[in-house]
């Protein structure tokens, strides 16, 4: 990837430079579980994650770091994208999670987890667009709250109490499908 | 908030994604070619190309309508906007060609100078010809005035024939030239038609401005003058007058009844 560094910061005008290396290993992960959250699919993810940081390389020159965070430039280019996702294809239908690469954990775990995940997707599924974006920005982009009422134009407080809410629904109704 | 069960779902995306997803992004940009014009070819780029065009086109217009010619049957008109500069220029005459000033007989000026016109056979009432032409050469073609003047009213209708061609003794040939353009201001002109063939008619002349006859600077007046011009057999006629005394039915009649 150094190689190609200066291909990367050559193209570059703005005053400010951002690390655009740095960046990319930061963020990818946060935007690709962003979508995992949203879409389940793993590979649909990916193709999601892609259009996202292609969309975010070509409008480079038009990140102002004086008008916003680049986590919340980054981010609403992946909100845009998600909402062309589900425009395009509709509402999301829970899927099994399947993985087709495995993780450092053992596979036991990787399938316990992937079970879970499924279970959660599937409650989530059921939940308002709003909420599901919220819990996506939170647990899967890592975002904090003043981040996401930026990206969503919600208070603070707000994010906070939709967020909370959502939580306890999913851990309650995570509880009572553990227990049929 | 009791939330760890939500963040043990995070996933590491796959290293082979990662690699190709950034090798992608990284890749120079293609030069623009013909397809991405297309491309970009949103609704908002399409609304600026159409203001773009419209605003040179009206930037021609503009700038025709400062000067522009255009031609009514045989005749060019040159229609310029504003003022005018004028200077005056000697032409030189060429050897061997007939040249002056002569006030004769129409039938005595015809012969010597080898010019045949048509003049009119009616005048509005109150005017009268006394028979002569006024005739010059000027180098480069020969020109006849015939006046018919009103000695009530002292206004005077000229008939001027300007020849499209001249006889030159040294080649022992008629030579041609470009007949005269009249420089008019817009709007002072229009078609008519005499004996069904194309005429140009001009309500104005260029006067001094400010009636400052030392001045060079011409403005339009469109009171000064009715002129009506049209070619028939070699010769561009101008049948005009000072002033607006005779009505332009009247002028016209005057012209289709020449022979």
């Amino acid at each position: 990837m150094s190689t190609q560094t200066d291909t990367l910061k050559g193209a570059y005008t703005l005053a400010e430079e951002v690390n655009w290396e740095a960046a990319y290993k930061e963020y990818l992960p946060r935007v690709y579980n962003f979508f995992c959250y949203r879409v389940s699919d793993e590979a649909l993810a990916e193709d999601l994650t892609a259009a996202t940081f292609e969309k975010a390389w070509r409008g480079r020159s038009r990140f102002r770091r004086d008008l916003s965070a680049f986590s919340t430039w980054l981010f609403t280019i992946a909100r845009n994208v998600a909402a062309d996702h589900f425009r395009r294809r509709g509402p999301d239908v829970p899927l099994e999670a399947v993985r087709e690469h495995a993780d450092p954990a053992s596979l036991e775990e990787t399938v316990q987890r992937d079970q879970d995940f499924a279970q959660l997707y599937a409650i989530l599924s059921q939940l308002p667009a709003r909420e599901r974006e919220l819990i996506a920005f939170k647990y899967g982009a890592g975002l904090n709250n003043r981040e996401i009422a930026r990206l969503t134009r919600l208070s603070e407080s707000n994010v906070g109490t939709i967020l909370n809410r959502t939580v306890e629904k999913l851990r309650m109704q995570m509880e009572v499908d553990h227990e049929r | 908030m009791n939330d760890e069960f939500l963040t043990k779902f995070q996933k590491v995306p796959r290293a082979g994604f990662a690699e190709a997803l950034y090798k992608q992004i990284s890749k120079p940009e293609v030069p623009t070619s013909p397809r991405s014009f297309v491309h970009r070819l949103t609704f908002r780029n399409a609304i600026f190309v159409v203001l773009f065009l419209i605003s040179v086109a009206a930037c021609l217009r503009a700038v025709t309508q400062l000067w522009h010619r255009e031609k009514i049957g045989d005749i060019w008109v040159e229609v310029q906007s504003g003022e005018i500069e004028i200077s005056t220029q000697e032409i030189a005459p060429l050897d061997g060609v007939v040249q002056g000033d002569d006030t004769l007989p129409l039938a005595e000026a015809e012969e010597t100078y080898r010019f045949d016109i048509k003049v009119p056979t009616w005048m509005p009432e109150g005017f009268t010809w006394d028979g002569n032409a006024t005739v010059w050469g000027m180098g480069t073609g020969t020109t006849a005035n015939v006046l018919w003047d009103n000695s009530w009213t002292g206004a005077g209708i000229v008939l001027t024939a300007q020849s499209l061609k001249y006889w030159n003794p040294a080649k022992n040939d008629y030579m041609y030239k470009s007949p005269y353009t009249p420089r008019v201001a817009p709007g002072s002109y229009e078609e008519v038609k005499i004996n069904g063939q194309p005429a140009v008619l001009i309500r104005g002349n260029w006067i001094p401005k400010d009636n400052d006859f030392e001045s060079s600077t011409l403005e339009w007046d469109r009171d000064a003058a009715l002129l009506l011009c049209w070619s028939e057999d070699g010769f561009l006629y101008w049948l005009w007058l000072d002033g607006d005394s005779v009505s332009v039915n009247d002028l016209l009649k005057m012209a289709e009844s020449a022979q």
